[in-house]
């Protein structure tokens, strides 16, 4: 095996209507400014798609970057990203995802891959170091996620597939990597629309040297000691996985409930992360490599299965009131079959039952009733009946039949797991998100609630919390590794661990720029440095990192106010802004208008929400 | 006893296995009657729970500290922090 010393920087260029490829390489300087993964991802769509181009035809191109941590032995770096323009919303969309894809590609010698054009038939692609062979997907289309996983992976390390949804367009159609997904936004229907069932890298062809050995061993050392004294990273993940948030959760009100309605359950506990650790015997099954260990797996119906993560808990059990565990893993189970999000799927079944109650469309959907949701998921998958219109999503949905109040998504993209009327920051995060409703963009949830350092229902400060996490997250998912190290990092610095409690808890209240800052993040660009061979300036480097995300997060929204996207997007569903929830008394709303201006000001965005050009130069984003 | 007031603890993130509650069910929690006036740091004492323990704790919706004074009819969640997905 050849011996790479930090990174290989190599793109691969497949044009599926000219069934060619190209070789380029990575620029050494949009490497120092994007980093790699999510930012790298981006800033090569940028350089290469126009504007207005449509999701599902032959111009849209699909990103694959890997981050420099990536075979690197960092802790948690089994991960890579997907870009591309949605089918859903209709404006960018970047996907973090685990699985033995991202390695096998990297460890084939590619840092990113690049597909546009469409294939005249169904291919499925396969990758080695020379580059990529266009082999007929006969056998394979048409099938399952797990057929077509099994057959493509005769032929190397990992593959991505899409399933029956990916083909027939469904616009929230995912892929899948091993047991993760390239979740969000409807990526499986840009492969769909390209014809490319899957995609199978050869893997072990390189092997990645880390350029400063010594410096990068200590560091990992340093990393994976904060991962294992971490509360959460090494106690409540590794024993109930990512539902351990449940209870916490519901006892504040900030699950999802019948549509949105709710905030809390009396049966919510049926579904926790500690019922089914104890009623399915799991455990782990988790991305490679990993210290954390959040995924697991179990016994359930008599087969070993995956356990559903919190998002798919909550979104295809509470939000539509269904709390049987079993119940809520068949649909899952479904969901990796065809290969759908789980998350829009909970969120279109919601508004789907809602519907159905006002009598706006006539299903045998029920709140509180499995009757009838296996049967809808198969149609929506295949596009039968009323399934169809639902495969496009809420939005459009709700367009066509009515009850777009209830709609419950953000520029197209439906929520995920959190009622934000119980933590108002996350409803901030919730309309800023460049992909849409997003939890992942900013998680201000674990500020206001999990580590209750925020009062949740006060906007003070929530903008430059939102923005400080955006920043931080767009630079973790361009190194690329798992974004819950973050929660390891943060509460290591000495002047965190050494202050009182309620002292942090009131100067974030009061002072969030300082309190943020004491959140000493270097471990994240030193293990960077470390590994390109760079020579590492404490402090000063740790700011071109958050900078670097800012770089990233703010491309993205330049590269979605080009389609269209500003102020008017970013807002939330009308429940959310006028109504309270039932399980509060307050009846508390998301005050979005006031967050939003401050918000935009601290950006460097003018007040219709679109980047002002100083900001793009102060960045260094060419304006196109 | 005039003196005492009622509280129901609920244990989850599995501190109900480590406190060896015998026939502890996730429902109805720890009931326990304590004596007017105290914290919920005693309660939680005598519940059999470590000095230090980083745990979070939550009443009606709000999260307390383990300073709070109990009120008659508290339920308290205690669970260990965690993230979400």
């Amino acid at each position: 095996m050849r011996e790479v010393i930090g990174s290989n920087n190599r793109i691969l260029e497949i044009d599926l209507s000219t069934k060619k490829f190209t070789v380029s390489e990575i620029n050494k300087k949009d490497r120092n400014m994007y980093l790699g993964g999510k930012g790298m991802g981006l800033k090569l769509l940028y350089d290469r798609m126009e504007p207005g181009v449509d999701p599902l035809g032959e111009d849209n191109m699909i990103a694959f970057t890997m981050g420099v941590f990536m075979g690197s032995g960092a802790p948690c770096s089994g991960r890579f990203e997907a870009v591309t323009k949605s089918p859903l919303t209709g404006i960018m969309t970047c996907s973090s995802c685990g699985g033995p894809f991202g390695m096998a590609l990297k460890t084939t010698g590619w840092d990113a891959m690049i597909i546009r054009g469409k294939a005249s038939a169904p291919v499925y692609l396969a990758i080695d170091s020379k580059g990529v062979q266009f082999k007929p997907a006969k056998g394979i289309w048409g099938k399952d996620m797990n057929q077509a996983e099994a057959a493509l992976l005769k032929e190397g390390a990992g593959a991505l597939v899409i399933g029956q949804a990916g083909e027939n367009l469904v616009r929230i159609a995912n892929i899948r990597s091993g047991h993760r997904f390239v979740g969000r936004g409807g990526m499986g229907a840009v492969l769909g629309s390209k014809n490319v069932k899957g995609i199978v890298a050869k893997g072990g062809e390189i092997k990645i040297v880390p350029a400063k050995k010594e410096k990068f061993k200590k560091i990992v050392r340093r990393f994976n000691k904060y991962i294992n004294n971490n509360p959460v990273t090494s106690g409540t993940y590794r024993s109930f996985g990512t539902n351990s948030a449940t209870i916490a959760c519901n006892t504040t009100g900030t699950i999802p409930v019948r549509n949105f309605t709710g905030g809390s359950h009396g049966e919510v506990h049926k579904i926790s992360g500690e019922t089914m650790a104890e009623r399915f015997k799991t455990k782990w099954d988790t991305c490679k490599p990993c210290t954390i260990m959040c995924g697991h797996k179990g016994t359930i119906a008599g087969e070993e299965r995956h356990i559903p993560e919190y998002e798919t808990v909550h979104l295809l059990g509470s939000n539509l009131e269904i709390f049987d565990p079993v119940a809520v893993s068949d649909f899952n189970e479904l969901c990796s079959k065809y290969g759908m999000d789980t998350i829009s799927l909970g969120g279109i079944l919601g508004w789907a039952m809602e519907a159905t109650e006002k009598g706006l469309i006539k299903t045998s959907l029920k709140f509180g009733s499995t009757e009838g949701v296996a049967d809808m998921i198969r149609d929506i998958a295949l596009c039968r009946g009323i399934g169809k219109d639902l495969a496009q999503g809420s939005r459009l949905a709700a367009k066509k039949y009515g009850g777009e109040d209830f709609a419950m998504h953000v520029k197209g993209l439906e929520l995920p797991g959190y009622e934000p009327r119980g933590a108002v920051g996350h409803g901030l995060g919730y309309a800023t998100a460049n992909r849409g409703g997003c939890h992942l963009s900013s998680y201000v949830i674990s500020i206001e609630i999990l580590f209750n350092m925020a009062n949740p229902f006060t906007p003070k400060w929530k903008h430059y919390m939102v923005k400080f996490m955006e920043n931080l997250f767009a630079a973790i998912n361009s190194l690329h590794i798992c974004q819950f190290t973050a929660y390891a990092v943060m509460f290591e610095p000495f002047l965190v661990k050494v202050s009182p409690f309620p002292l942090l808890k009131v100067l974030m209240g009061n002072m969030a720029p300082l309190a943020m800052n004491l959140m000493d993040v270097s471990l994240f660009p030193e293990t960077w440095h470390a590994i390109l061979g760079k020579h590492y300036i404490p402090y000063l480097g740790m700011l071109k990192f958050i900078k670097a995300g800012e770089r990233v997060h703010v491309l993205e929204r330049y590269m979605n106010t080009r389609e269209g996207i500003s102020k008017k997007d970013d807002t939330l569903p009308l429940r959310l802004l006028t109504e309270g929830r039932k399980c509060d008394a307050k009846e508390h709303t998301v005050p979005l208008e006031k967050m939003l201006k401050k918000y935009y000001k601290s950006r460097g965005y003018d007040e219709n929400g679109i980047p002002k050009k100083r900001l793009l130069r102060r960045l260094g984003i060419k304006i196109q | 006893m005039a003196n005492e007031i009622a509280i129901r603890i609920k244990f989850f993130s599995g501190i109900d296995r480590e406190l060896k509650l015998e026939n502890y069910n996730h429902e109805q929690g720890l009931a326990m009657n304590v004596p007017a006036g105290k914290r919920l740091k005693w309660a939680l004492r005598t519940a059999g729970m470590p000095a230090f323990s980083n745990h979070a704790y939550f009443r009606s919706g709000e999260r307390i500290s383990t300073r709070a004074k109990l009120r008659n009819g508290d339920e308290v969640t205690c669970l260990k922090p965690s993230g979400g997905g």
